[in-house]
């Protein structure tokens, strides 16, 4: 999904970000239903550092 | 303290390392790429860290920032100053913990420094991908080094690391409270501090807008926090609420997040 003011420099392009976040999700759901509630955990996490809006890179040129 | 400047100047390799650190699943390996690519970034800018305590590797060519024991003497009484109620025990001196230090120890002291760096120097230029590449490293570190650490011989690197955990997210994400409270709640899960971490996902949650990438991630983390605490109905009110506000092609989704609450709380219930 295209967000509004994300800074793509460092970051992943958002249709990566859209397909890792929505797996791992799934996955996280599956180990959850399994019992596995630590790796569920660990693979939300890595979902969200994926997914969050990353800090803006330092002004770059002139105005 | 007068804290020392670096201007942060990362090289145009630095962007595929850190979206290949984003890939990766989280491990004590992924861990140290972490602090291997924030050396690289330092001694990129012209401040590699040299420990003085050790002839440490860090260093390689390039001015060379040093740090001593007086330094993280510096940062132990921060800690023990700006410490969260409920934070475990600091020790008192380095001195006798530090010259044995190698492997998982050396490893523990890279990630607390790389967590308090921001109050040892005035960080200056791309401060936003430095803090990016700190934010893998603290989840990493809550993730695979904590757990390591917790044997009666290494317990005071872990709780120094608590501390820097804590400082790092109440310090350095001031201006992201969605991410602030997201990784203080990371933290209260180690340290099995139910109510901080509820209190801390619901905020990161509410702190998010629906049109924002993370949205429905962090309603799954607070969904599973409710059913891990067997709070079916909460679970139910609280994904409705979800339901209504989140962008339509998340709807599958969130109704098969409804559909298997309905499981778990029959399941529960035989």
């Amino acid at each position: 999904m295209a967000l509004r003011g994300d800074d793509p420099w460092y970051d992943l392009l958002p249709a990566e970000k859209d397909a890792l976040e929505t797996k791992l999700r799934a996955e996280a759901r599956g180990l959850f239903r399994e019992g596995n509630h630590k790796e569920a955990n660990a693979k939300l996490r890595r979902a969200k550092e994926i997914s969050r809006r990353k800090s803006k890179r330092a002004h770059q040129g002139t105005d | 303290m007068i804290r020392r400047p670096i201007t942060l100047k990362p090289k145009p390799s630095f962007k595929e390392k850190y979206q290949s650190l984003l890939r990766k699943d989280w491990s004590m390996a992924t861990l140290r790429q972490v602090l291997k690519l924030l050396d690289e970034l330092l001694r990129a800018s012209g401040a590699a860290l040299r420990f003085a305590w050790k002839d440490s590797e860090l260093a390689g060519p390039g001015s060379k920032m040093e740090l001593d024991l007086g330094d993280l003497q510096e940062l132990l009484t921060i800690h023990r100053h700006l410490g969260l109620p409920g934070m475990p025990l600091l020790p008192d001196k380095l001195v006798e913990l530090l010259p044995a230090s190698a492997g998982l120890v050396e490893s523990a002291v890279r990630t607390w420094v790389y967590l308090d760096i921001q109050a040892l120097f005035d960080l200056n230029g791309e401060t936003g991908f430095f803090r990016d590449i700190q934010s893998i490293l603290f989840l990493n570190a809550v993730e695979s080094l904590l757990p390591e650490l917790q044997t009666d011989e290494l317990e005071p690197f872990h709780n120094i690391l608590i501390h820097a955990l804590g400082y790092h997210s109440a310090m350095v994400w001031r201006d992201d409270p969605a991410h602030q409270q997201y990784l203080l709640s990371a933290l209260a899960h180690h340290l099995g501090d139910r109510d901080l971490e509820e209190n801390a996902l619901r905020s990161a949650f509410r702190l998010t807008d629906p049109d924002e990438h993370d949205y429905l991630t962090l309603a799954q983390s607070y969904w599973h926090f409710l059913l891990e605490n067997q709070r079916f109905e909460d679970a139910e009110t609280f994904l409705l609420g979800v339901y209504r506000r989140a962008p339509r092609e998340q709807l599958d989704e969130i109704r098969e997040m409804i559909d298997e609450t309905f499981a778990e709380r029959s399941t529960a219930s035989v």
